[in-house]
């Protein structure tokens, strides 16, 4: 099982298992991509060292719910304005474990385009196709 | 044995102390040659030969193979659309989840959520525990949500909203009435504690300068200096997320709470008190640099030959005017000595005596000079203060109450220099030198103290007492408890439309509370409102940093650009008594001449050249006050009071 996966802090202490988004709520989601372990990495399955760590948006039901184009990612606060919507964020070829690694994800969720009332599970965040080992 | 029978035989050969080559036999006696044989005891010579024997070894590299499963890390997106409110609904059901698990159906008593304006926002409820054994430290620091939800028909919750977002504070037991109650908080120190900095410097903006806030210890300490130079105030909203809201807005109310909307009697007003008012708030900067200074002066001497023969004075040597050069306290010459060469031959001067002869040989010529020429340099650091003092004021404020007068720390701002390692040239920064004149740099650390930090420095003290003006002239509060409006929160700007009493201004603080004994639920409104008894437009200058004072030493004249050297003639008629101090250059005594006079006073022949002071209005520590004022502009918000 990876160690890797999304903390609500910097600190790589509390998991979060689910991003929620209310169409009531203004701001910003922040969340980190990290290892709270010692002595591990994270790098593309396919080729390891050269490509990227991708977070990607991931829609899985293309065509219904909201599109990934609702999602926007970026490394920092300000990258939000200018981030492509829909856009994967690059976590570098290598992310190692550790909170000094932590990677910052903030993400901003337009949800001008859902229905009221309704409630959206067809988007995801996802780091694919990658392998963990010791560092 | 004995060897012979004649004296020479009296010793045996071959004893100590008679070597047979001393004296040889007579002749005619037959020699016998005794053979000493020395018996040696044999032995023999080996080479000794270790052998090892080891067992056979492999070399080996081990090679460590993991396999790892390529792998997806996923983190599921739940997005809810919520419907706005257009009403309070008429029926209501809180929505409690502790723990992640939603206890919604033991709740009991009140449930209240209370957020005042940059604080924590902290909640309340209570719960009747199943029947069983309970640990109370177990619901410390669980995550409390409290939505509140209509109730739709079929008696199911619809279109929750959120109220709180946090973690169990405090449980407390009440054993008679066996009931939890939750004390939650919604971390906001943590939250803010744990966004990065970027997040702060785009969502809080405002100014920072370490000299006048210090060097933050986190990011809390870090939003909270530059908050202090916003007019916003920065908390959670109820999803937990970070937030800055801004004291004044122009856009229109998120929401007019009008007569049929507030609770009877539950209006409320509380006017600023004139002590709290400020609407004149001095600060200021103290910047301290070292001016870095650097002179170059000249010293110059020359005379004709005629000069010299006309009365037959010596003509200064070249080892002379090297050594008078050479021993300018404070200066360093940089360049050669450009010497004004003489030309040899003989040389008549025709006075009132008759005619004077000079001769000057090809071997001396090279060794004197008519005069000479050379440039000198000195360095030193003037400590500079520009003292800015800056004026923050609300005329507006002022002319509707008077002078309220409040003064905030000054901050100093201090560029530290190793002057030592300056003055010996182990350290930069270098200045380009004049051909003759001053130059000065004022140093300050790049991004640290340098020019651009003051600046930023004055820019965070202005912008810091404006914005405690502008708090100071929202202190009224007007208040009404409403029917309960979920999305009511202190993010947002309302107004209270009523007959008796009509004023807008953003929300400092909102109470939910919501009684599930008797199904009340209503929300407490507080409204901060801003203004003065303005009259038209005011003005609201940027915090723009004056001008750097100027420099107010005045260029440096010829005096002190010009060493000292002079002539003085001796033993003429008008030669005065020699006097040290002041015969400052090349003295020497006349021969000849129709001012010659044996009986004057004579002069030693000597060359001295005498180096300008540095004057004390460069030298000496220097205050530059600088000063500057800035207009404030206090937002006016709507407040009328109607006596029926």
């Amino acid at each position: 099982m990876s160690t890797f996966g999304f903390f609500s802090d910097a600190g790589l202490t509390t998991p979060v298992t689910s991003l929620r988004k209310y169409s009531t709520e203004l701001g910003d989601k922040l969340v980190y991509f990290g290892s709270p372990a010692t002595g591990k990495t994270l790098q593309d399955a396919e080729a390891p060292g050269t490509d990227l760590v991708l977070v990607s948006v991931v829609d899985a039901a293309g065509g219904t719910g909201l599109p990934a184009s609702a999602v926007k990612l970026a490394a920092t606060s300000g990258g939000l304005a200018t981030a492509t919507p829909g856009a994967a964020l690059s976590l570098g070829v290598l992310v190692a474990s550790g909170t000094a690694n932590a990677k910052p994800v903030h993400v901003r969720i337009d949800t001008s385009g859902g229905t009221v009332p309704n409630e959206y599970t067809d988007l995801s965040l996802q780091v694919q196709s990658v392998i963990e080992a010791d560092a | 044995m004995a060897f012979g029978s004649d004296a020479y035989a009296t010793a045996p050969y071959g004893a100590p102390g008679e070597p047979p080559e001393i004296a040889p036999p007579p002749a005619g006696l037959s020699l016998t040659l005794a053979l000493r044989v020395t018996m040696v005891e044999a032995h023999d010579v080996s080479l000794p030969v270790r052998v090892t024997m080891a067992a056979d070894r492999t070399i080996a590299l081990p090679l460590r193979v993991t396999m790892a499963a390529a792998h997806d890390v996923s983190l599921p997106v739940r997005v809810t659309m919520v419907e706005p409110l257009t009403e309070s609904p008429p029926r209501w059901r809180p929505v409690v989840t502790l723990g992640g698990v939603d206890v919604s159906a033991r709740l009991v008593g009140q449930i209240e959520v209370e957020a005042t304006e940059g604080e924590a926002r902290i909640a309340r409820f209570s719960l009747a525990p199943a029947p069983g054994a309970i640990v109370l430290p177990q619901w410390s620091g669980q995550p409390v949500t409290i939505d509140s939800a209509e109730l739709a028909a079929d008696g199911n919750p619809i279109n929750p909203r959120r109220l709180f977002t946090g973690v169990v504070d405090v449980p407390d037991y009440d054993i008679t009435a066996h009931v939890v109650t939750f004390e939650c908080t919604d971390q906001l120190q943590e939250v803010i504690g744990n966004l990065p900095r970027d997040w702060v410097d785009e969502h809080v903006a405002g100014e920072y300068s370490p000299a006048v806030s210090g060097v933050p210890a986190d990011t809390q300490q870090y939003a909270a200096a530059r908050l202090a130079s916003v007019p916003a105030a920065l908390d959670l909203d109820p999803y937990q997320q970070p937030r800055v809201t801004p004291w004044h807005s122009e856009d229109a109310p998120a929401r007019v709470f009008s007569e049929a909307e507030v609770v009877d009697g539950s209006l409320r007003l509380q006017l600023a008190s004139r002590a709290d008012l400020r609407n004149e708030v001095s600060t200021g900067l103290d910047y301290r640099l070292p001016r870095l200074r650097a002179r170059v002066i000249e010293a110059q001497f020359e005379r004709t030959i005629s000069d010299y023969t006309s009365q037959g004075l010596d003509i200064p040597s070249r080892a002379m005017i090297e050594q008078a050069l050479s021993g300018l306290a404070g200066w360093e010459r940089i360049g050669d000595i450009n010497y004004v060469a003489v030309d040899p031959g003989q040389y008549e001067s025709v006075g009132g005596t008759g005619s004077i002869f000079t001769s000057i040989s090809v071997t001396d010529a090279p060794n004197l000079a008519l005069g000479f020429a050379a440039a000198f340099a000195s360095r030193w650091v003037q400590s500079v203060t520009e003292q800015y003092r800056l004026t923050v004021r609300a005329q507006a404020s002022v002319d509707a109450i008077g002078y309220a007068r409040e003064s905030l720390d000054s901050a100093t701002l201090d560029a530290e220099f190793d002057e030592a390692a300056w003055l010996d040239g182990s350290a930069g920064p270098a200045l380009t030198l004049p051909p003759v004149g001053d130059v000065s740099l004022d140093y300050g650390a790049a991004g640290a103290t340098d020019r651009a930090a003051a600046q930023q420095a004055v820019r965070t003290l202005v912008e810091r007492a404006r914005v405690a003006i502008l708090a100071s002239h929202r202190t009224t509060r007007a208040g009404a408890t409403l029917a309960h409006w979920a999305d009511v929160d202190v993010g947002q700007r309302y107004e209270i439309d009523t007959a008796p009493l009509r004023a807008a201004g953003k929300a400092v603080r909102v109470s939910h509370r919501l009684d599930m004994t008797d199904g009340s639920a209503i929300t407490e409104l507080e409204l901060a409102v801003s203004g003065c008894a303005a009259v038209g437009l005011q003005t609201d200058d940027p915090a723009d940093p004056p001008a750097a004072p100027a420099d107010p030493t005045p260029a440096p004249g010829t005096a002190q650009l010009a060493c000292e050297c002079d002539l003085y003639v001796g033993q003429t008629m008008t030669s005065p008594p020699y006097d040290e101090a002041v015969m400052i250059g090349f003295t020497t005594n006349a021969r000849a001449g129709a001012t010659f006079d044996a009986l004057a006073p004579a002069y030693p022949l000597a060359l001295t050249v005498g180096a300008p002071e540095i004057e004390a209005a460069v030298r000496d520590p220097i205050t530059l006050p600088q000063a500057a004022t800035y207009s404030v502009a206090i937002p006016q918000d709507t407040l009328e009071i109607n006596v029926p």
